[in-house]
């Protein structure tokens, strides 16, 4: 058989495969078993874990009743495949004829919303913004992940400082060191000993650990709630000219951020949240909560907010399910605090923000699978009426 | 040669592949800052050189801290051993035959909360849901402190905070209240069958809790609390003594012909909360509400060891501080309090045998005596 002949059949056979009711069919099922599996693991494991191990990965190892570890894909590679399916099998390998244009729609419908899907999980950002009232910001931090700032102490608000993401440094190994440096600064910085969640104890007795300054870091087991883990990490500062080494320790929860004084400059060390700006300002001007008679439970929550952009104000109300939305910004009314506030007590409102541009996606893709099978099924049904109505003899 | 062509770039994937597999663990990693944010108008202003203990707004260790006993006596019971001390735990404790349960007192500056809030946080530390807090207020009390704390015992499945694994079939026996701009409780949680053994001990611990004296350096206390003496008395015809487990009784009686009526005898060290706050805790437990002044005054009195003691006679549904219940029941109860020492004659039933048993139970409070052991 002449070599492009056989190529052509080679192509033609992994289309079949990949346009495959079959491979659809294993595709669907499972991902019914991780829905499933994914489901219990967050009673032990917490909403963040599971949907990094079984939904956000490609492949992931389940083990069956504690004992039974078996290699499963994660989601995310079957959402994938189910894309490349659809592809093959609905666009490309079915029929483009008028007769049958419902089902092309309801196919690029899904098509749609796995596409939205993957645009939220790649380019989505979420957080919360937490102000009291009469506080105004245009900044929101996320629930999960850290970063490390460095900056000058008397920076003023506005001016640059550098970051370092998590991701470079969050996968390190125990006993791995990571050095980081920058044209910018008159050091090096290593950090190491990064833990997930940790908290700092003083140095009592005798004990093996790393201690800095009478205190040391304890790992803790990760918290199944993402945004209770408190990560925390070894750093050096060494100095570029001399080689002085500055040892600290770094806490996501610190009162004060470590500082280290090089050449008379005070720079201070942050592991804080990742933290977003919006195009605008929001004012919190009342807070509103009331509770059920007798009882704890939040009956009414709500804000009143001032929008300021340039010179222009708007006054928005914020409450559940009424959200602001507003430059791809969507803020919702998601909680308060303090929990343990009594009678009188100043509150303050928080507000779950998300920047997504798929937002409104999973609505059109909606809209446009029922048109598609709205169409098809009319169709068929008026061919039903024409077959019945050639069938019926003449009266 | 197009199969050679194959091969080749197969090598070079596999050279690639290799290398970002040993980058992975590279020993050496170092990467330049190339990332930048604006300094936040909100950050709060940082102060250069702060201390890693004002950093760590550390509060001071248990070693630091003035030692518990030099400032509060308690008494340890039997069978509970001390556990190390911390600024959360002022007096702590393991307990059970391998320290399965543990028990503490903390005394926490501020209201944290109040006592519903710290209450509907323990039932969901065992997997229940939150009460109103009218439901609370509601609760049996006792004395801690000389304060009035809210009793509760827990069933469920007991998280902690240490995020350890659940724990089936557990208790928590709570005490806690409000005590001059403090929340102090005490806290006690352990598998259940242990801690419905451990409940009269934890009563007991709870009561003996006291400031320390001037005279006395404080701590625990060294001497049993009855002293030398031995108490007796004349039991009626239709009693019999009866084994319970709880070390706080020094007696147990059933009685009548039905044995269905229980009368006990405990003694507690200190003031135990004064009669007031011990009357007006069993009528919580008979679901009724506290005494007016008047009413407590208007209390019979029965001379007990030389004292005259209010006796309290209340009916209603009964409910027990390790969790037990009796309905239309009848509670008798007498209150005498001696020098350095409470004693409590209670008889518990349902009410038509409790109420035939009502003189007895007068005859048996004005029998006890107390005799020296010398005697």
């Amino acid at each position: 058989m002449p070599e492009p002949e056989r190529q052509s059949k080679a192509f033609v056979r992994i289309f079949a495969f990949l346009a495959s009711y079959g491979v659809a069919a294993v595709i669907l099922t499972f991902l019914l078993l991780l829905t499933f599996l994914g489901t219990l693991e967050q009673v032990d494991h917490g909403l963040f874990a599971v949907q990094e191990r079984y939904f956000n990965s490609l492949f992931l190892v389940h083990s069956f009743f504690g004992v039974l570890p078996v290699p499963l894909p994660g989601a995310y590679l079957l959402l994938v495949l189910l894309f490349i399916n659809l592809v093959c099998g609905a666009i490309i390998r079915a029929s483009k004829s008028w007769r049958r244009p419902g089902m092309l729609i309801a196919h690029s419908g899904i098509l749609l919303l796995l596409l939205g899907s993957f645009v939220t999980y790649r380019y989505s950002i979420n957080g919360n913004m937490r102000l009291y009232e009469g506080e105004a910001s245009s900044e929101f931090e996320s629930y999960t992940g850290w970063v490390l700032e460095i900056v000058s102490a008397n920076a003023p608000a506005g001016a640059e400082a550098l970051i370092i993401p998590e991701s470079d440094f969050a996968a390190m190994e125990p006993d791995e060191t990571r050095t980081f440096h920058s044209g910018h600064l008159p050091f090096e910085l290593e950090i190491s000993g990064y833990a997930k969640n940790t908290r700092v104890d003083p140095v009592s007795g005798s004990h093996s650990m790393i201690a800095v300054d009478g205190f040391y870091l304890v790992t803790m087991p990760r918290a199944p709630a993402e945004e209770q883990n408190i990560a925390g990490a070894y750093v050096a500062v060494v100095e570029n000219e001399s080689g002085k080494r500055h040892e600290g320790i770094i806490w996501a929860m610190e009162t004060h951020p470590y500082t280290v004084e090089i050449d008379g400059v005070d720079w201070a060390f942050l592991l804080r949240r990742p933290r977003w700006t919006v195009p605008f300002t929001i004012v919190l001007d009342k807070f509103t909560m009331e509770t059920h008679p007798g009882t704890s439970l939040p009956k009414v929550f709500l804000s009143d907010v001032t929008k300021l952009e340039g010179k222009s104000q708007e006054q928005i109300k914020i409450e559940m399910n009424e959200p602001l939305r507003y430059k791809g910004y969507t803020f919702f009314q998601a909680s308060w605090g303090p929990s343990d506030a009594r009678p009188g007590d100043r509150l303050f409102s928080v507000f779950a923000v998300v920047r997504n541009p798929a937002d409104k996606w999973p609505l059109y893709a909606c809209i446009v699978i029922t048109g598609g099978l709205l169409v098809h099924f009319c169709q068929k049904l008026l061919l039903y009426l024409r077959r019945e109505h050639r069938r019926r003899p003449a009266s | 040669m197009r199969v050679h062509a194959n091969y080749t770039s197969t090598r070079v994937c596999l050279v690639l592949l290799i290398a970002a597999v040993s980058g992975c663990g590279d020993p050496q990693y170092r990467r330049e800052i190339t990332e930048t944010q604006a300094v936040s108008p909100h950050r709060k202003a940082i102060r250069p050189g702060a201390t890693s203990n004002e950093r760590f707004a550390r509060v001071p260790t248990a070693r630091e801290m003035p030692r518990t006993d030099s400032f509060l006596q308690w008494k340890t019971p039997e069978g509970w051993a001390a556990a190390p001390s911390s600024d959360l735990r002022l007096i702590n404790f393991r307990v059970g035959p391998r320290g399965e349960a543990e028990c503490y007192l903390t005394i926490l500056p501020g209201g944290r909360g109040g006592v519903a809030a710290n209450v509907n946080r323990w039932r969901g530390q065992l997997g229940l849901e939150p009460v109103p807090e009218g439901d609370i207020a509601r609760l049996p009390t006792l004395s801690l402190l000389g304060r009035e704390a809210v009793f509760v015992s827990l069933d469920g499945t007991f998280i902690g905070m240490d995020g350890t694994a659940p724990r089936e079939d557990y208790r928590l026996l709570g005490l806690i209240g409000e005590n001059q701009g403090h929340l102090q409780f005490v806290k006690m949680t352990g598998p259940r069958k242990l801690l419905e053994a451990e409940v009269d001990k934890f009563a007991t611990f709870c009561a003996s809790i006291a400031p320390a004296s001037p005279n006395n350096a404080g701590g625990e206390e060294t001497t049993a609390g009855p002293g030398h003496e031995k108490l007796e008395w004349q039991t009626p015809a239709s009693w019999r003594p009866v084994d319970h487990p709880s070390s706080m009784r020094l007696a147990t009686f059933a009685c009548g012909a039905d044995a269905d009526v229980e009368c006990s005898v405990t003694v507690l060290d200190g003031a135990a909360g004064g009669t007031a706050a011990n009357l007006n805790r069993w009528c919580r437990q008979l679901g009724q509400p506290p005494l007016t002044e008047e009413e407590l005054a208007a209390l019979r009195r029965v001379t007990v060891l030389g004292q005259p003691s209010p006796m309290l006679t209340v009916g209603g549904d009964y409910q027990g501080m390790g969790g037990e219940t009796q309905s239309g029941a009848l509670l008798a109860g007498v209150v005498c309090v001696l020098p350095g020492q409470v004693l409590f004659v209670k008889m518990i039933g349902p009410q038509a045998a409790a109420r035939a048993q009502l003189d007895n139970f007068v005859a048996f409070a004005e029998s006890l005596q107390m005799r020296h052991s010398h005697e």
